[in-house]
């Protein structure tokens, strides 16, 4: 949502290493943070911090998941990826490896995803090797008289850490 | 030389219930004369499911045989083909198969009426014989033991 | 003329209540022709097989040589145990259509049959996968072509989504998506959805209005079909598809073409603008047929183009404003165009046919010919099929014949149809001149028939009796004595079977018909016209064990006649009734050879009928029957019922037959000879001749059909004393398959008859096919009939040309000769007409019906 930004960021983690001198904490092992109605999933979190404001969240995982809901009126938006790298002042999530983003019923996966929340555009790209995994996207066409599914599950705000890895 | 009265090879019993199915459109000639032989053979025809004997195709023709000195028809030949299916029970194919019958007569176009009722007695005479023949073919099957 | 009466295939549908009995109600099928197709209401092929009379029953089904089963009823065993039969639809062949093309399985250990069909399978094995010169377009060469198509459309098994998931699948090289909006793809684009598969270089989806359009490298594919073009656009909830620049390929009916634009319909038709279409291969332009709109529907297995121009070898040859043909590859495929003849009498003939597929449920065929030497000759067919019956309007005419200077007409109607225990027959000729088959039969039609049937009948049947109302007169095309037309006739026939103790049958048959005929040029007896009242009870008690057969049979033929220009000396008013007493026994004698089994049937047939003095009764329908092993054991020497013959008679038999283990007949050798115990003096009217021999000539016949492509017969009849054979017939015949026939038959009787034929399909090469017909009249030394053709045949055309020489009938020995050039694109599907010599060559017009062999 809009106003994820201005919300307090909750994160649990077994453990967390902070570098004072790069502004990096590094959280390590089952890592959830959320934010509002975003919520970051991994094995590992990294959160970069430039004076007070955290300026970049970079998630590996096996794969590590992000989800937001961009808009009161719009469906939750996935993303999973080998490494999610989310720029929180352009609002633009780079996703590497294994790369998808579903919203709905439409999914898109490839080598390697930019998803920008502002422009709420996804492009996606292959590895130009051979045989690398290329773009699929896979869409449910909809009559437009019939309106978007409502994705009605309401987003669950992260308050503590026993939220599973959805 | 090893001859023997033929020994009581009588049909076995799942064979003894068929039913039998014509082509519509046209009424069947071969119908009649085959129902009346595997009613005299001890089986049960329309009387219920069992065995499915389906006509296909039956179909009598005529062509000409011999030309006479002024090149006119001389004899014709008739045949009757009849191509028949048969389903088990289980409603699979155990036995296609596409008989012909053949007879030729002298024509004479003076008699045009004499010779129109010779074809006719001759298809029945075809008709009888086919009959026979089809009865063989499905009285030789060996269901398979239930 | 060949007549037949084909029955063509069942369409009902009807199941089994409860095992019980069986209900067919109506076909409630909208459109019952719909499978119908011009070649099904054709005959099926009129296989000749040995000329005596018990012949052999094919021993092994030939699948080669199956017929099209359009809309036989598919039964299959429901869950009660009973059958339920559903109509057959051909398009999407039925299990019975799919056996009938599969060899049975070896009947006895009652396996099921392969379903799939090994024709197709054969097929892909032997082309060439690795001869990519034409993969685009799907087509491969096939190693060591045996038939004039060298090559064969492949379809590659790409996976489809299945049928019901709607979802739209895009692989790309890369894509930007604004979510919700416009996405766009590049590099090696591949869209999957519901059945059908798009590629292109780059691809727009706009999930707004559900458009995408695709660029560079169109291949559109979704089973049966292949489009290549360099734009396409589709709608991702109608499926609807438009490609732009477009070539195609259908695989099934190996139909090719381009097109300025393709539309995929929603409905599965697809239309075409500015297109061609061909079935010739790809790197092959011999012909194509250029139009300006052209949709093939496979829900109704045809195409239609608008517009047409007929282009061979990139030339055009023939504009047609409205065309259609089938597109069922159920079809034989042959469009018959044009077809040209020269005949010295006729002058130059062509004719090019016109088809229309006016509904489901009817057609029609107009063919007009020109006569260089008459005039203009509209031929017409109309066929209409409904659940009741089919009927067929054929139609001719000629204003104005220059060579006979007057109009010619003909006109023929012909129906059958059964409902419940009701049918109906109607075959019906009339023409305008007793030449018009002579003159404008076109010189490419054998017609040497004398009396055109007029007939109509309608029969009413029931389990144990069945009755007929026939109207039957004739019209005379040669000078041939006018006959005797039954106007009306009314046969009622019975046969009851009661168990007392042993069976009895009680049969009967009553026959009350009027007969009429044009008695001006008649003179004498041949003038009586009247009335006949005939009814004939019989008692019969059929005693059959596995060993033998004793049937003891009484009947009694009565008759009653009211004549009209009676003889003088005969009165107007007659009674006859003759007792016939026949017993019929013989016995089975068997053993078992190594892989065979063979019988001796000995037979002895006891007749006695008593005499009755029948001069007066003309012989409306009574003619002798000709001397054959079957007719030593009939009661009655003559046909009809106008003449009872006065037999003693003992006829004797012996006859064995050869049978494989499945209980087919595979050869049989007969024997056998009447011995007579009073004089035969009951003859026809006017011969006063009494047969006084005591005993028959020898009649003897045998086959043999060692295997199913070879079938020889032999018949005779052998003089009581000398055993020189009086008459004596040959004949055999030879398939190895639909393109190799080979038939010859020699009849001999002492000075009636000495005359051999000889009819013969051979291929010289996989597209060159030699055919003819040779019939060789030595008694009279005379060629009634000689024809050579050669037909050249590549993958999509046809020509054939063929010469033919013959003496018209009763023309006093006049011959004619014909030359007759014939073009045929395969793929089009044959119309009807175009009754070509061509087609008394034996096996000719089976293998016209399955012109894929």
């Amino acid at each position: 949502l809009p106003e994820d930004a201005r919300q307090p960021i909750h994160i649990t983690a077994d453990s967390a290493t902070r570098n004072d001198q790069t502004g990096i904490t590094l959280y390590k092992g089952d890592v959830l943070l959320t934010q509002g109605s975003m919520k970051v999933t991994g094995d590992s979190i990294e959160l970069r911090q430039s004076g007070r404001s955290v300026t970049s969240i970079i998630a590996k995982g096996g794969p590590a998941e992000f989800q937001q809901r961009p808009a009161a009126n719009k469906e939750v938006t996935h993303a999973y990826g080998e490494v999610l790298h989310y720029n929180i002042r352009t609002k633009e999530l780079e996703i590497t490896g294994q790369a998808k983003v579903s919203q709905g019923s439409d999914s898109f996966s490839g080598n390697r995803i930019i998803y920008d929340m502002n422009k709420s555009t996804v492009n996606a790209f292959s590895d130009n090797s051979a045989n690398g995994q290329r773009v699929q996207m896979i869409i449910q066409p909809k009559a437009p008289d019939q309106e978007p599914a409502q994705d009605n599950t309401p987003a669950s705000e992260a308050t503590s850490g026993d939220l599973n890895n959805q | 030389c090893g001859f023997h009265l033929r020994g009581s090879a009588d049909i076995a019993e799942p064979l003894r219930q068929l039913t039998l199915i014509t082509p519509e459109r046209s009424r069947s000639q071969l119908e009649p004369v085959l129902r009346r032989l595997l009613e005299a053979n001890g089986i049960a025809v329309n009387a219920g499911a069992g065995y499915l004997l389906q006509i296909i195709s039956e179909k009598r023709s005529r062509r000409e045989a011999t030309l006479g000195a002024n090149a006119d028809i001389d004899e014709y030949e008739l045949s009757t083909k009849v191509n028949f299916i048969v389903k088990d029970p289980q409603g699979n194919p155990v036995l296609q198969r596409t008989l012909l019958a053949e007879r030729t007569y002298d024509y004479d176009s003076d008699k045009e009426t004499a010779s129109s009722a010779q074809e006719a007695q001759l298809y029945i005479e075809m008709d009888q014989q086919l009959a026979n023949q089809i009865l063989r073919l499905y009285a030789n099957l060996k269901p398979a033991t239930p | 003329a060949e007549t037949d009466s084909g029955i063509r295939d069942a369409l009902w549908t009807c199941t089994m209540e409860n095992g019980q009995n069986w209900q067919c109600d109506q076909p409630d099928r909208t459109n019952p022709l719909a499978d119908q197709d011009k070649g099904q209401l054709q005959e099926a092929p009129a296989e000749a097989l040995p000329v005596t009379d018990n012949a052999a029953d094919t021993a092994t089904p030939d699948p080669a040589y199956q017929q099209q089963i359009s809309g036989a009823w598919l039964c299959e065993a429901n869950a009660s145990g009973g059958w339920s039969c559903l109509d057959n639809q051909p398009t999407t062949g039925g299990a019975a259509e799919q056996s009938s093309r599969t060899s049975v399985a070896a009947p006895g250990n009652a396996d099921s049959l392969s379903s799939d069909d090994p024709a197709a399978k054969t097929k892909t094995q032997n082309a060439d996968l690795s001869d990519i010169r034409y993969a685009e377009q799907d087509w491969y060469p096939i190693t060591g072509a045996s038939k004039a198509c060298y090559g064969v459309y492949i379809e590659p098994d790409s996976q489809l989504p299945a049928e019901d998931d709607d979802s739209l699948t895009v692989d790309a090289d890369s894509s930007e998506t604004q979510l919700g909006g416009l996405t766009r793809l590049e590099g090696n684009v591949e869209l999957r959805q519901r059945g059908h598969f798009l590629r292109s270089d780059s691809a727009e989806v706009d999930q707004i209005s559900n458009q995408i359009t695709m660029n560079g490298n169109i291949q559109y594919r979704e089973p049966g079909l292949l489009l290549r073009g360099s734009k396409a656009q589709t709608n991702a909830i109608s499926g609807e598809t438009v490609v732009s620049d477009a070539d195609y390929v259908v695989h099934e009916r190996s139909l090719r073409g381009e097109a300025k634009r393709i539309i995929r319909l929603k409905d599965n038709r697809i239309r075409m603008e500015h297109s061609s279409y061909t079935t010739c291969p790809p790197n092959d332009e011999s012909w194509k047929i250029a139009s300006s709109s052209l949709v093939l529907d496979p829900n109704r297995g045809f195409g239609t183009a608008r517009n047409a121009t007929l282009k061979v070898a990139d030339t055009p040859v023939f504009y047609f404003p409205y065309i259609e043909f089938p597109i069922d590859d159920l079809r034989h495929s042959g469009f018959l165009f044009p077809s040209l003849g020269y005949s010295n009498e006729d002058g130059l003939e062509l004719a090019a046919p016109y088809y229309f597929n006016l509904a489901p449920n009817y057609d029609d065929t107009l063919t007009p010919k020109v006569f260089t030497e008459r005039g203009l000759l509209l031929e017409n067919e109309f066929r209409h099929l409904n659940h009741y019956g089919k009927q067929t309007l054929s139609t001719g005419l000629l204003i104005d014949d220059t060579q006979a200077d007057r109009d010619r007409w003909l006109v023929g109607i012909d129906h059958t149809g059964s409902l419940g225990a009701w049918s109906s027959l109607v075959d019906y000729t009339a023409v305008s001149d007793k030449k018009y088959f002579d003159d404008l039969g076109s010189s490419l039609a054998v017609d040497r028939s004398t009396h055109l049937d007029q007939r109509a009948e309608t029969t009413y049947t029931r389990e144990h009796w069945s009755a007929t109302l026939r109207a039957h007169s004739y019209q005379t095309i040669n000078d041939s004595k006018s006959p005797y037309q039954r106007m009306p006739q009314l046969q009622v026939s019975g046969n009851y079977g009661y168990q007392l103790g042993q069976e009895v049958v009680f049969s009967y048959l009553t026959d009350m018909t009027r007969f009429e005929r044009k008695i001006d040029d008649l003179s004498g007896i041949d003038r009586v016209t009247g009335s006949r009242l005939h009814i004939q009870p019989a008692i019969s008690l059929p005693m059959l064990w596995s060993w033998g057969y004793l049937t003891p049979k009484m009947s009694y033929w009565l008759s009653h006649y009211d004549l009209q220009d009676q003889v003088a000396g005969q009165d107007d008013s007659i009674d006859r009734a003759t007792g016939v007493f026949s017993i019929d026994s013989g016995l089975v004698f068997e053993r078992q050879l190594d892989n065979y089994t063979q019988t001796v049937e000995p037979r002895l047939f006891t007749l006695y009928s008593q005499r009755q003095d029948q001069q007066g009764i003309p012989d409306f329908d009574t003619a002798e029957t000709d001397f054959s092993y079957q007719g030593l054991f009939r009661e009655n020497r003559f046909t009809g019922f106008d003449k009872v013959s006065d037999n003693q008679q003992i006829s004797v038999g012996l006859s064995s037959g050869f049978f494989t283990s499945d209980g087919s007949e595979i050869a049989r050798v007969g024997l056998a000879q009447a011995y007579y115990f009073a004089d035969r003096t009951v003859q026809l009217n006017g011969d006063t001749s009494v047969d006084t021999e005591d005993q028959s000539n020898y009649a003897a016949e045998a086959y043999w059909n060692p295997y199913s492509e070879l079938r020889l017969s032999v018949d005779t009849e052998l003089d009581r004393s000398g055993f020189n054979p009086l008459e004596s017939n040959f004949k055999v015949r030879y398939t190895p398959s639909l393109n190799k026939v080979i038939g010859f038959s020699y009849r001999y009787r002492e000075n009636v008859r000495s005359q051999a034929e000889l009819s013969f399909i051979w291929p010289l090469a996989p597209e060159w096919t030699l055919m003819g017909r040779w019939q060789e009249d030595m008694e009279h030394s005379q060629t009634p009939e000689a024809l050579l053709g050669l037909e050249y045949a590549s993958c999509c055309w046809k020509v054939r040309v063929a010469a033919r020489k013959w003496i018209e009938d009763d023309s006093g020995g006049r011959e004619d000769s014909a030359l007759f050039l014939q073009f045929i694109l395969k793929g089009l599907g044959t119309v009807g007409g175009g009754t070509s010599v061509l087609q008394d060559i034996i096996g000719f017009k089976e293998r016209e019906e399955n012109d894929d062999y």
